[in-house]
């Protein structure tokens, strides 16, 4: 008895796999995977480069992490076409959107969102961190600093861009 | 009286279209404004069910641009919003076929919701596992019973 209705089920998957043997998977299509993921925040986009090989290639293009990097600027930024290309020539440059979300904005968020988190606010981090616009600007000037600082090929670290990884005394 | 078109979904289905309802995608609003859409229009990429949910979409925004003058002003129509919010509570898989579907026939508004609600479904997935497991939810493919992944011949 057991055995009949086993061999039934298996039918009816077999009859339901063939109609969506034409299913569509996310993996197929790369142009909208790197639509979905322009869209994450930046720690969700670097645990996303873990997943497999495709998802991987799409978190090192640049121009997933230029949708994620203009995300949380001013202004939005992309809605310049020719302001956003030689912003994008710069950024290549410098060393890319990658470089500048890990350097720049990304901790720049962080220290914004641990301060609103402190101040007793209810949102969360990510809402925190949506609501703080960074300047493009400062970002890129920071940035390009950081940038010339590495060129001399110093021992030391570079120091321009330690303000953001440590909390600064000001009293 | 409205012009209606006919569109043919990948398993057969014809459904009649308002031309405005049609004009939202601006893949059709081309074959439109270029006369090749008397014969109807046949879908190749987008299943039944889908190419449903896509047409609601679209009447729904069309029928509350004509009707609101809320957006006329700069403002955000919260009615709508919340239909979007309740149009978007799908299954994973359902919502990676509608944005596929919105991507093919570049439906910037249905695109933008559709890969907005995926990447709030990833986000904050700390564990490769999780992530992983995300990524088999958004394949309306069929998943092997015996666990052992046989690779599909072809595919990579």
């Amino acid at each position: 008895m057991l055995t009949r209705e086993e061999g039934e089920e298996e039918q009816e998957e077999e009859e339901e796999a063939k109609g969506r043997r034409r299913a569509f998977s996310i993996n197929d299509n790369v142009d909208l995977l790197a639509e979905i993921l322009g869209r994450l925040d930046g720690r969700s986009l670097a645990v996303a480069g873990c997943v497999c090989r495709l998802w991987n290639a799409l978190g090192r293009r640049d121009s997933v992490w230029e949708a994620v990097c203009h995300r949380h600027v001013a202004g939005g930024g992309s809605s310049a076409a020719g302001g956003g290309c030689s912003t994008r020539s710069v950024v290549a440059a410098l060393g890319g959107y990658r470089r500048l979300y890990r350097l720049c904005i990304g901790p720049a968020l962080d220290r914004l969102a641990g301060s609103a988190g402190g101040r007793g606010s209810t949102t969360t981090t990510a809402a925190a961190a949506a609501a703080h616009h960074l300047s493009l600007s400062l970002s890129l000037s920071l940035f390009s600093i950081d940038c010339y600082e590495r060129l001399g090929g110093r021992q030391q670290p570079p120091a321009s861009l330690l303000f953001l990884c440590k909390p600064v005394d000001v009293s | 009286m409205a012009r209606t078109i006919k569109f043919r979904s990948s398993d057969g289905e014809v459904f009649d279209v308002e031309e405005a309802v049609a004009m939202e995608s601006q893949t059709m609003k081309h074959v439109i404004e270029d006369d090749c859409a008397d014969g109807g229009i046949t879908l190749y990429n987008v299943t039944s069910d889908i190419l449903v949910k896509v047409i609601e979409y679209c009447k729904k925004h069309v029928d509350a641009a004509v009707g609101s003058f809320i957006k006329a002003l700069g403002g955000v129509d919260k009615d709508l919003e919340s239909w979007d919010g309740e149009f978007v509570n799908v299954d994973l898989a359902i919502q990676v076929d509608i944005s596929n579907a919105s991507n093919s026939l570049n439906i910037e508004g249905l695109l933008d919701l559709t890969t907005r609600v995926i990447a709030d479904n990833i986000r904050g997935r700390s564990h490769k596992r999780s992530v992983r497991s995300s990524t088999l939810k958004m394949s309306s493919r069929p998943r092997m019973r015996n666990g052992f992944g046989r690779r599909t011949p072809g595919r990579s």
